[in-house]
């Protein structure tokens, strides 16, 4: 419906999984070799957040982000997420991937409702932004990022009417509809009609990957792996008893070299079958590739 | 402050409402206002409603008991665009000789006869210099006479002149009198009187018009919006009932614009408001989860408007999105709320 709503529901998602991440890479019992063990630990951890954040506030990424278009797919944006968690040497399973998914839907989804007004989605918004300085503090080139988008925001939507918050709440809340922690009917009416948004959603993906270095555990150090639940056997057994039919069904897109991109690219784009139908702004696509080939 | 019936129907006492039998729903309502039509045909002793989830909207038939009879679901038409499109409105209009089923969505407007059967006719939006920024969509349904107006993201207000029957419908009139998107409709039948006000249309910056149907309809006045919302409007002998996004209903003279009452009973915005005319019974639905009916009437020495509370009805843990009278005395009605697939039903005791 509102066509301003991406960069706000990526940015709050983006927030309530960096919330997340935290919290649990401080609960962590991370077992390691090394001598000074809270050392290594708290570097790490400032470490995953600085490589998540500074992926996320990626300038050129942050100015295709504002631009007005349409929401992505569920699937396309749980991609995006997939892609941001694992921007640094940390893993995720299968399972706790799912999980952080699903606590940072169901917390942005509350805190949406909750507003008071419309207006306060970006107060929400503003919030997220001051808890992801306090993670980067130390940072000041990201923390430049960081303010640029703060900017960008207040340019964005300091000056729309109540009215127009009114619509980017209800597109927000539509997006959020049926999704409930316990049951997740919606992911079984996910519509997988091949559509033109389709194209363009594997153009903004390829933009995100040539914005994204995956950091690849490289010699002794282990790339560490995070937990979302209590115990390896809780995080086995979410694995084991989630319903086929609930998986999320990430687009897995191995990007080792410019060719190779272009070439998974190229089938997976050839899978979908594009109806012939008008677009109305053809170039965006082209300006996104081109982008891409710049990188 | 509003006394507010939070008892349990089990317990004792005297109570206003009583919770009847909900009727279930296919998808979930969306978040959208006025997401709930009602229709109750005479002849037939069966209450139609009509709900939008999202995509797509659902229309189902049940027995006055609340037992489910027949549904049907509608998709906005697909029209020019890249994404599936949203529907924003649903609505019945009761015309002399026919009722059709209005859907508004970010594509255009279809009409289909009353019983959702056949799609009668198809207006697409035409976008034009529209700036990306903005969205494009239809919203705000009422039939005048043999009009049915529908109101557009632009403002403007569509009149389309409908034949007795038949799919011969043509688009007569646009009314500029909106500069931002229109948010709903309301009209009550002609007085017979030449100069009074029979529409009224509302948008996103509170402003309201008010109207005299005809071959070509005329604009009587304007009451401005003070930039809240206005997303539901109600007429009735002369009153305008506007509901707006900080939770206020205000009660306006049609034909001057003065306004007579203001009630501050509600903690967030109006979502819906209803209208039982046999008995001048007003309802008033917001998304603070109350639904309180309110008692209009005209003081018969100064001619003001007068209202008396009558109900209030907490609808717990629901953000309320839709609701309307099931009778035209007002002795029972029905709501949508966010994320719930049923429709809860309320009558008189």
């Amino acid at each position: 419906m509102s066509v301003r709503t991406l960069p706000l529901l990526f940015l709050n998602l983006g927030g309530e999984m960096l919330y997340i991440l935290d919290q649990r890479l401080r609960a962590q019992n991370i077992p390691g070799d090394k001598a000074r063990k809270d050392e290594w630990t708290e570097v790490d951890r400032k470490r995953v957040l600085n490589d998540i954040i500074s992926t996320m506030f990626n300038r050129k990424f942050m100015e295709e982000l504002f631009k007005p278009q349409e929401l992505y797919s569920k699937k396309a944006l749980r991609t995006v997420y997939n892609r941001l968690a694992h921007a640094s040497i940390m893993r995720l399973n299968q399972a706790s991937m799912d999980k952080l998914y699903d606590l940072m839907t169901m917390a942005f989804k509350y805190q949406v409702l909750l507003c008071p007004r419309p207006k306060d989605v970006l107060l929400v918004t503003f919030n997220h932004l001051d808890a992801i300085k306090g993670f980067i503090q130390d940072s000041p080139t990201i923390l430049q990022q960081v303010d640029e988008t703060f900017r960008q925001l207040t340019e964005t939507y300091g000056t729309l009417s109540a009215g127009e918050f009114q619509l980017i709440r209800q597109t927000l809340l539509i997006f959020f509809q049926d999704l409930h922690i316990r049951t997740m009917q919606l992911f079984l009416q996910e519509n997988i009609v091949p559509n033109p948004l389709a194209k363009e959603e594997l153009n903004f993906l390829a933009r995100l990957m040539g914005g994204m270095e995956i950091k690849k555990p490289s010699g002794p150090e282990p790339g560490f792996r995070l937990n979302l639940f209590t115990t390896d056997e809780e995080e086995e057994h979410a694995a084991l008893s989630r319903p086929e039919e609930l998986s999320y069904e990430i687009i897995n897109i191995q990007a080792m070299q410019d060719q190779q991109r272009k070439e998974e690219l190229a089938r997976i784009m050839g899978e979908f079958e594009i109806a012939e139908q008008p677009r109305q702004s053809s170039s965006k696509g082209d300006d996104l590739l081109a982008m891409m080939d710049e990188l | 402050m509003v006394a507010v019936d939070s008892e349990r129907p089990k317990d004792p006492g005297v109570r206003m409402f009583r919770r009847e039998r909900s009727i279930p729903l296919r998808g979930s309502a969306a978040a959208l206002c006025n997401n709930l039509s009602v229709l109750q045909l005479p002849a037939c002793n069966l209450m139609h409603y009509a709900v939008v989830h999202g995509p797509s909207a659902q229309l189902l038939s049940a027995a006055p008991e609340g037992v489910p009879l027949a549904q049907r679901q509608f998709h906005a038409k697909e029209g020019a665009g890249v994404s599936p499109p949203l529907i924003t409105q649903v609505h019945w209009c009761v015309l002399p000789f026919r009722v059709l089923l209005v859907l508004t969505s970010h594509r255009g407007i279809q009409m289909y006869e009353s019983d959702g059967s056949i799609m009668v006719y198809w207006h697409a939006l035409d976008s034009g210099d529209t700036s990306s920024v903005q969205a494009v969509f239809a919203r705000g349904i009422a039939a005048s006479g043999h009009f049915i107006c529908v109101g557009t993201w632009t403002g403007r207000v569509l009149v389309f002149d409908i034949p007795a029957k038949g799919p011969n419908i043509v688009l007569s009139e646009e009314l500029a009198g909106h500069q931002t998107p229109v948010t709903d409709i309301a009209t009550e039948p002609a007085q017979g009187q030449d100069s009074v006000a029979d529409m009224v249309t509302a948008d996103d910056s509170g402003l309201l018009c008010v109207w005299r149907s005809g071959s070509e309809f005329t604009l009587l006045t304007r009451i401005p919006g003070f930039g809240i919302p206005c997303p539901s409007v109600q007429l009735w002998q002369g009153i305008i009932a506007a509901g707006y996004g900080n939770g206020q209903v205000r009660l306006y003279e049609a034909t001057t614009g003065t306004l007579h009452v203001q009630i501050n009973a509600h903690a967030r915005a109006i979502c819906a408001l209803d209208l039982a005319p046999e008995a001048g019974k007003l309802l008033s639905a917001a998304e603070d989860t109350f639904v309180h009916i309110w008692k209009l009437s005209r003081s018969p020495e100064s001619g003001y408007i007068e209202v008396e509370h009558c109900h209030g009805e907490c609808i717990s843990d629901t953000q309320v999105c839709g609701a309307r009278f099931c009778d035209p005395t007002g002795s029972s009605f029905a709501v949508t709320g966010y994320d719930l697939a049923e429709i809860l039903r309320y009558s008189s005791v």
